[in-house]
């Protein structure tokens, strides 16, 4: 009762709903565009899945102008190492046909590079170092330089003028829309230069040997590294075992996606559920009431980021954060 | 291919160029431009002690003359112009064309009574208690549309029946919505029932409880009893009366309310000390726990139900 009470009074106002989910007739549409539809590709059993060509719903991009190409992918499968094509999906334009703005993935690349960096060095001044309040000598007389301490920056073992200056940090939050199109842009230039793979699921893997996933890459013209994709974090064994071989190739979740990634490694390899995972996600951001501009207060996120290792109670090691 | 749009011609560009690589992106030219350094010549150039820097400075509204003669004083009959600008009342408007495109893109679900928290809640109208703005109006641009079907998502939903609460509408915009078959009321909001309705996240994260609406100040108590403008304090025989009257003066036929599915929607009304459907003034609402808290004190209930007799034990 209390729900149907607080949806008359704050209809559309908890941070998780936009308007995707103010109106129940567009909430249904907006979530059954991203219920996976291929049941029969997802399940992990040894029989061969039916070939998929139906079209994905894809929310409010129905009806494309002609303008503007529609982009599709195929949906393959890592059961052999011979490329078999079971399926061609429709990709939403807002994603993967993106306007291709390069310096909004610089801005993104530069960000993560950046906004981590913590300086811990601390160089003294003259007045900080230890002893130099007297002259040391006195100015006429001894054929000697004028000096008015031994610390001063021009002595051996003085003090540093212009040095780094105690613990500093370069963080900064770009705002969410910045990341947002960044995402939506290195998808869409991964997916134009045929760098974006859609495979039904990475445990048809037959066997944890790297020397299959080697040919397997070596016979679809994958390039030198790979990024594979899923929504859990936790891997599936067969294909955490042939990348713990290979430098190259190595296994993100969903969360994980970054621009700096999609750039660094030279083909993506994702599994249907996480495309269909990452469309309903970032299209959910972009189109939400809210404004995505946000100030990042560390009081706002303080409790968070010192309980980060809270369940972890090896022990020997430390918790990983 | 100067037909296709840029970004069409950008990634065909992309698509025969080599994979871009985490070099190969920069910022467009002209993004970063370096500051204008402090120069010598851009110091005080010894003018720290002038004579005119220490000198009396001209009066504001000063035109040429005597320090002591402004322009306002020398027109002082010139002093009530806009003397009242801190008194008065703004609704920031929100024509009927807006509406249908809020409705039409899924903004608003026209099956819900629509008033000022559903409005503010899309966060795609606004208005600010802070700046003297009392909540929407309603106007006729766009009445010609507005009985217009809506078929997006290929579900046909009747826009045009709509249950609209707003705080002051012209004549031609109640018109539009009831030929339409909806239902328009004017009420008022005070300052303090505003803050909350406008966005009712954050009053509830306050912790205070709902506000009672307070009736509405004297020159616009008019305004809220005149069936004519459907306030929300006039009689509702009055009001049914306005309507037909409303769709003589006009020209139009009324639709018949046969409609049962809809009928309870549109029938919903608010209570006057009311701010929220669904909640009573004095309840806290407690997000954390999803709990409400009401009043037990009878002072408070007393006031809460906006009773007039002095007895507060009653």
């Amino acid at each position: 009762m209390l729900s149907r009470q607080l949806l008359f009074a704050c209809r559309g106002v908890q941070r998780c709903c936009g308007r995707p989910i103010s109106s129940p007739s567009s909430v249904a549409t907006f979530r059954k565009c991203y219920v996976s539809s291929n049941a029969g590709a997802d399940s992990p059993s040894s029989t061969t899945p039916e070939p998929v060509f139906a079209g994905r719903n894809l929310w409010r991009a129905d009806t494309l102008t002609s303008f503007q190409e529609k982009p599709q992918a195929w949906l393959s499968t890592l059961e052999d190492k011979h490329d078999r094509k079971i399926g061609l999906l429709d990709l939403h334009p807002d994603v993967f046909r993106a306007p291709p703005r390069l310096d909004i993935v610089h801005r993104n690349i530069v960000w993560q590079q950046n906004y981590r960096n913590v300086q811990f060095t601390k160089t003294l001044t003259r007045a900080e170092m230890p002893g130099g309040g007297k002259k040391p000598w006195p100015g006429k007389r001894m054929g000697r330089s004028k000096a008015g301490s031994i610390r001063a920056p021009y002595f051996r073992g003085g003090g540093i003028a212009h040095g780094v200056r105690g613990p500093r940090t370069w963080f900064y939050m770009l705002p969410d829309a910045l990341r947002l199109k960044g995402l939506c842009t290195s998808l869409t230039i991964k997916h134009n230069q045929d760098d974006l793979v859609i495979v039904d699921s990475f445990d048809r893997l037959p066997s944890p040997d790297a020397q299959l996933l080697h040919d397997l890459a070596d016979h679809r013209n994958w390039g030198y590294s790979v990024l594979f994709i899923d929504v859990p974090d936790r891997a599936c064994e067969n294909l955490a075992l042939a990348c713990a071989d290979i430098p190259s190739f190595n296994i993100m979740p969903t969360y994980g996606l970054n621009c700096y990634s999609m750039h660094k490694y030279q083909t993506l390899v994702m599994t249907h559920e996480a495309l269909n995972y990452l469309e309903e996600r970032i299209l959910f951001h972009l189109h939400r009431a809210d404004t995505l501009q946000n100030k990042f207060r560390y009081k706002d996120m303080k409790e968070k980021l010192l309980n980060e290792g809270e369940g972890e109670d090896d022990p020997v090691h430390a918790p990983f954060v | 291919m100067g037909s296709k749009s840029a970004t069409e011609r950008a990634l065909n560009y992309l698509r025969r160029a080599p994979r871009v690589t985490l070099t190969d992106v920069r910022d467009n030219p002209g993004a970063r431009t370096k500051g204008r350094l402090v120069r010598k010549k851009d110091n005080m150039a010894g003018q720290q002690y002038n004579d005119l820097r220490g000198a009396g400075k001209p009066p504001l509204g000063w035109i040429w003359g005597d320090f002591y003669k402004p322009w306002q004083r020398i027109y002082p009959g010139a002093t009530f112009f806009n003397q009242d600008i801190n008194l008065r009342r703004e609704y920031p408007p929100l024509s009927l064309l807006e509406l249908q495109r809020l409705i039409d893109l899924g903004w608003l679900d026209p099956s819900l009574p629509i008033d000022l928290t559903a409005l503010c809640n899309t966060r795609q109208y606004r208005c600010d208690p802070s700046l003297r703005q009392f909540g929407v109006q309603l106007t006729d641009e766009g009445a010609s549309v507005f009985a217009a079907k809506v078929n997006l998502e290929g579900a046909s939903v009747f826009a045009a029946k709509v249950n609209l609460e707003v705080q002051w509408a012209s004549e031609t915009a109640i018109a539009a919505v009831e030929r339409a078959g909806g239902v328009v009321t004017t009420a008022y909001y005070d300052p303090i029932a505003l803050t909350a309705a406008v966005d009712p996240l954050k009053w509830f994260e306050k912790g205070e409880p709902i506000p009672r609406r307070h009736s509405p100040p004297a020159d616009l108590i008019g305004y809220y009893t005149d069936a004519r403008h459907r306030g929300y304090l006039a009689s509702p025989p009055a009001v049914e009366a306005a309507r037909s009257e409303l769709a003589l003066k006009i020209g139009y036929a009324l639709p018949d309310r046969t409609d049962d599915a809809q009928h309870d929607m549109l029938a919903a009304r608010k209570d006057p000390l009311q701010v929220f459907f669904g909640l009573a003034p004095g309840w806290v609402v407690n997000l954390a726990d999803q709990t409400l808290l009401k009043p037990k004190n009878p002072r408070l209930l007393h006031y809460y139900s906006g009773r007039l007799d002095a007895s507060k034990d009653s």
